[in-house]
């Protein structure tokens, strides 16, 4: 299992390291397919890694393998050790699985571009840290997988680094995630300090030892790494990278920014769940946030009129979700929706993808519409990612919600409103998008750029959507029997326990919010049935759509409070310390030694008997002066 | 009969002096290169009379080192002045003055 883990971890970077080194001697469509059999081999190592686990007795379940000593200063020990146990190995499906079908769907999606090979690099070296993060046995392993992931999200953001809106983006998502790196690396500093190791299971036996519970420190532990979970999570405040880096490809945003990265805030603190348990003003803040980022993306989500853009903040609202879920300990229900999430969400924009590209890279839904007739296959895919989304089935939004109600806490009940609020937001939009998309009449744009001559899609691009449709049904069953039989807890059990919610709570709390999700859902149906419906709206609710389609004003804000200033002191800087302080030193030495050249270059009059003259004078003071010296 | 050390260092004096004097009168740049090679045998002069006066070796290797370097000078010097000839006929130092600038 040892060999296994390994080479799942390190074939996604053979595959850079071959990409890189053959370079144009293969074709593009080799590299292509290069690319994807690397991550195919790497997601069967990881389903046999599974396999193994679940063969084992449930306390044997946790496997450190280490490779060699990484780093090494006086008592700080790291070593490249990696972790298997279940919770490792859920993700590790998850990045792997996910990831190798999206790689797949790139062939079809990214033929003919010029930059292929580098495109099938990237996403490899994504695959590679990303898995590095989930599997990393200590901080600071993680820290390095945390960073890489937003080294490949940058490059792959920026990917048409041609245009100027993507290499805007990638530099805001880098920035922003930095803050985050800066709270895990500070965080760290602690666990150094006060621990001595930063070894996950060390720090998790010994921190709730040394940091007394709800002491400052140990707040301070978790507050640092909530800003990491929360920069990479896009959860409010740090949130606003997340909608602007849909202007990588397609299959960048399904993976990276659906799928796998963006999740990998729930994952922090579900793997450091005992120093959260440990702080929990915290832990009631990471719910708060979660539920107000649901809450806030889902309204927005509503208004917006690009296809990935609103599939973007409905990634934001669900992520929420699962902040609350780990906000109210409810650990593996976090992981069950991370987990169905990665399916429906990476199959909702594979869906999406399909049609930007049927469409001319179209991606404004004002301007689809019809396209159920055209393209058949995807629109009842879209409709099962769809289902899966609004929380009727795999129902794992609910189990959130339950497991909220379950806490009997403040927070518990204000994540259990927020919660069903938001079940019904996402009834709305999620049904808007395809009634927009795939019903109604077809819009002149569509009618004009639609081809669909070769098919829906190339094969390459329809199976991967069509598997992923499978997995979101089957993820379903992983939570099915409403308290009886959860094998998907019992499962997680040793390493993200959970909160156990009564079958009454979590039964009603399902059929809240099946009939808040179907009523909302019934509602847009019914809304767009007549364009005057919609008109009449509109004219209501005019005046109140402005702010979430400016988005709450946070780029504005941001803007205003850190942007404008700090250009302004480097302005400032640039006008005067650099001009007069910095660059005044610098060519006030260069005057000076000019200046005093000039002056003693007037000695050189090129009078060879003057030059003598001064000489003999010379000669004869310092003779004078030594027969002086030498008489006194 | 032994020559006293003060009657070469007045030779020593008297040539230094015809040196001096040359260097500082004469145009050619030949003359005042054969004023400076008096100059310098005048130095020498000195520094082997006092050599031979102390019985210390060191004053006439550094009658050496000064021959040495009065070869090396008088190449340089030879140098530029055909240089100079190849130029213009005239040879006069003060006409120097122009290489400034």
């Amino acid at each position: 299992m040892e060999t296994l883990s390994f080479i799942c971890l390190l074939m996604p970077l053979a595959a850079v390291a071959a990409l890189a080194l053959l370079h144009t001697r293969i074709s593009r469509e080799t590299a292509a397919w290069l690319g994807t059999g690397f991550a195919f081999a790497s997601f069967a190592a990881a389903l046999i890694v599974f396999v193994g686990l679940l063969g084992e007795g449930a306390g044997q379940r946790e496997h450190v393998y280490t490779l060699y000593t990484w780093a090494q200063s006086s008592t700080l020990t790291v070593p490249f050790d990696i972790l298997v146990d279940p919770l490792s190995a859920i993700e590790m499906l998850v990045v792997s699985g996910v990831g190798s079908l999206i790689v797949m769907y790139s062939v079809g999606y990214m033929h003919g571009d010029p930059k292929e090979r580098r495109f099938f690099a990237y996403m490899n070296l994504f695959l590679f840290s990303m898995l590095l993060l989930v599997m990393a046995a200590n901080f600071v392993l993680l820290l390095a997988g945390w960073g890489l992931v937003g080294l490949s999200s940058y490059l792959l953001i920026g990917f048409w680094h041609e245009q100027q809106a993507p290499v805007k983006a990638a530099k805001k998502a880098f920035v922003m995630n930095a803050v985050g790196d800066v709270g895990i690396a500070i965080a760290i500093f602690f666990m150094a300090r006060d621990i001595g190791t930063t070894n996950f299971h060390e720090v998790f036996q010994r921190g709730p030892e040394v940091w007394s519970k709800g002491g400052t420190t140990a707040n301070l532990v978790a507050f640092l790494l909530l800003v990491g979970a929360v920069a990479k999570s896009a959860q409010i405040p740090l949130h606003t990278w997340l909608p602007d880096a849909m202007e990588g490809p397609t299959p960048v945003s399904a993976l990276i920014h659906a799928a796998t990265m963006v999740t990998a805030g729930v994952y922090l603190i579900a793997r450091a769940h005992p120093l959260f348990e440990n702080a929990p003003d915290i832990q009631s803040l990471v719910a708060l946030l979660g539920v107000a980022t649901l809450l806030m993306a889902g309204v927005i989500a509503l208004v917006q009129t690009d296809i990935k853009r609103i599939i973007a903040y409905s990634t934001m609202s669900q992520i929420g979700y699962m902040f609350t879920a780990v906000g109210v300990s409810a650990y593996s229900a976090g992981m069950l929706h991370l987990l169905s999430h990665a399916f429906f969400k990476a199959l909702l924009f594979l869906g999406a993808g399909i049609v930007i590209h049927a469409l001319a890279n179209e991606q404004d839904v004002r301007r689809m519409g019809g396209l159920a007739s055209a393209l058949p296959w995807t629109t009842r895919l879209m409709w099962v990612g769809t289902i899966a989304l609004i929380g009727i089935w795999p129902f794992s939004k609910d189990v959130v919600l339950a497991s909220a109600y379950e806490a009997h806490s403040t927070t518990g009940w204000i994540v259990w409103v927020g919660g069903l609020l938001g079940a019904a937001l996402t009834g709305l939009y999620a049904t808007r998008l395809m009634r927009l998309v795939f019903y109604g009449e077809r819009s002149e744009f569509a009618r004009e750029h639609l081809h669909t001559d070769h098919g829906e899609a190339p094969w390459t691009m329809f199976w991967p959507v069509a598997v992923l449709g499978i997995g979101t049904v089957l993820a379903g069953l992983l939570w099915i029997g409403f308290g009886v039989n959860h094998a998907f807890a019992t499962f997680l059990e040793e390493v993200a326990p959970n909160v156990e919610p009564a079958v009454s709570v979590e039964f009603a709390t399902t059929v809240i919010a099946w009939a808040l999700g179907i009523g909302g859902a019934l509602l847009v149906w019914r809304l767009y049935e007549r364009p005057e419906r919609v008109a009449a709206v509109r004219r209501r609710f005019g005046s109140l759509t402005t702010l979430p389609e400016r988005k709450f004003y946070w780029d504005e804000a941001y803007d205003l409070v850190f942007y404008r200033p700090a250009a302004r002191v480097a302005c400032w800087f640039n006008a005067v310390l650099e001009r007069w302080v910095f660059g005044g030193s610098v060519t006030g030495t260069a005057w000076s030694v000019r200046g005093i050249g000039r002056w003693v270059s007037d000695a050189q009059t090129g009078v060879v008997r003057q030059y003598a003259t001064v000489f003999v004078i010379g000669a004869v003071a310092i003779g004078a002066y030594l027969l002086g010296r030498s008489s006194l | 009969m032994k020559v006293g050390v003060e009657y070469f260092v007045g030779l020593s004096a008297v040539l230094f002096g015809i040196g001096l004097y040359g260097i500082f009168i004469r145009r050619s740049p030949m003359i005042i290169l054969l004023s400076v090679e008096l100059v310098l045998n005048a130095a020498n002069l000195a520094l082997i009379a006092f050599s031979r006066y102390r019985d210390d070796a060191s004053g006439q290797v550094f009658a050496l080192v000064v021959m040495a370097v009065a070869a090396s000078e008088v190449v340089v010097g030879l140098g530029l002045v055909v240089a100079m000839s190849r130029r213009r006929a005239e040879l006069d130092v003060d006409r120097l003055i122009n290489l400034r600038n």
